[in-house]
């Protein structure tokens, strides 16, 4: 290797040392934190917000990471608790202007097939927003009642009936037509 | 989902056992619960129907894929990272490896600069008035004392690689391309320190390559332990 090549090998490294560690971290864990970010809010747009957002936030605390715990774990708190935040503002924003949720959407799933993600992703995003997040990390995350509840700031009772609420609804939402 | 939805499980001995069925989904019924709500079950074929529907909801929503963000996502993340980087001051204490990823960075960069400013000049070695054997002796100990502080650690972190969880490929590649960056680096200043053990920006150099692969590697292992 020439000088020349080595300092230009060299050098784009150099500048991207920290990053590239860091994009190593988005790309480990992006995916599975865009999914949270998705489902909590039911749409695409805030979703890429959010995941935005929170690795923002992340960068910004790394300072503040602890060996003891691991970093998917730090990571994956901090993604929920940025989703709840964004859910539960979201919603006191649109009680002010808005009428509390009615009856369900009619179902919108066409055919009389087994049902499929697509249907499920679709109902999850029609069911109000505690049953929701409570469902979203429960059956799908796979958090035990009690982190969930630790996490939502509810009770493990209230985490078991806002789930199987969840359920109920969900059935009514996938019915064949 | 079943055909018999319209029949809800609304009668007196359905609502006395609506807990027990939900707990029962959620694998959370006391066994000594499990009895009684199988005598009804075997009776009402509503319950039995809620119960598979329940059940196939969470198997269903445990087997969501995972959704792929768009790629423009990690641009703009990296965009404002580097927007407000410079009030942010160093970051420390990420596994420890973090800061140390940053000062060889630092170091690094330093020594690109300076390579820059010294150019060609610098390959044309100085004439050696050493004896051959005086010189390689010189080289393989300013090599020892480059080398041996990094090796013991480069190995420790190296046989923990590919212990752990495997990282997925998106990561991988990222950390692979930069670690074969970082092993031509040294290959090429090691050879600069054997030619001429005297020359400090080899020598810096050498050590900087060293440090970033350490911390490539350290980045690996931590992937790793905490397995995505
Ligand atoms: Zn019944």
């Amino acid at each position: 290797m020439a000088e020349t090549q080595v300092v230009h090998a060299l050098a784009p490294a150099a500048a991207s040392d920290d990053e590239s560690a860091f994009e190593a971290l988005y790309r480990t864990h992006a995916k599975r934190i865009y999914s949270l970010a998705y489902r909590f809010a039911g749409n695409a747009a805030e979703a890429e917000d959010l995941l935005q957002e929170i690795f923002l936030q992340a960068y910004r605390k790394l300072g503040g990471f602890r060996r003891e715990s691991a970093l998917g774990t730090w990571l994956h708190r901090l993604a929920v608790n940025r989703c709840l935040d964004h859910v539960r503002s979201r919603a006191a924003r649109q009680d002010a202007v808005t009428e509390p949720l009615g009856p369900d959407h009619p179902p919108d799933r066409a055919g009389t097939g087994p049902i499929t993600h697509l249907d499920l992703e679709r109902a999850i995003a029609q069911l109000p927003d505690a049953c929701r997040m409570a469902f979203v990390l429960h059956d799908v995350e796979g958090y035990e009642h009690r982190e969930v509840a630790k996490r939502l700031g509810i009770a493990t009772g209230t985490s078991k009936s806002q789930v199987h609420k969840a359920r109920l609804r969900l059935r009514r939402l996938l019915r064949r037509p | 989902m079943s055909r018999n939805y319209h029949a809800p499980a609304s009668g007196p001995a359905c609502e006395r056992h609506a807990d027990a069925l939900a707990a029962l989904v959620d694998d959370t019924l006391d066994p000594r619960d499990r009895g009684p709500l199988d005598e009804h079950l075997a009776g009402c074929a509503a319950c039995r129907d809620l119960l598979a529907d329940l059940r196939e909801i969470r198997s269903l929503a445990a087997t969501l894929e995972p959704i792929e963000p768009p790629a423009r996502a990690w641009h703009d993340v990296r965009r404002r990272i580097a927007a407000e980087d410079q009030p942010l001051g160093p970051r420390v204490e990420w596994l420890g490896w973090w800061s140390f990823g940053r000062a060889a960075v630092a170091a690094a960069a330093a020594m690109a600069a300076a390579i820059l400013v010294i150019g060609p000049a610098y390959l044309a070695l100085p004439p050696s008035s050493d004896t051959p054997d005086h010189a390689s002796r010189a080289a393989a100990a300013a090599l020892e004392a480059i080398e041996g502080s990094h090796a013991a650690a480069i190995r420790e972190v190296e046989q923990r690689i590919g212990t752990g969880v495997p990282i997925p490929a998106p990561a991988r590649d990222v950390l692979t391309r930069n670690l074969a960056l970082v092993d031509d680096a040294i290959a090429e200043s090691r050879s600069a320190v054997e030619a001429d053990p005297r020359a400090a920006i080899a020598r810096e150099r050498l050590q900087a390559g060293l440090a970033r692969k350490l911390t490539l590697l350290r980045t690996m292992a931590a992937l790793e332990l905490e397995g995505g």
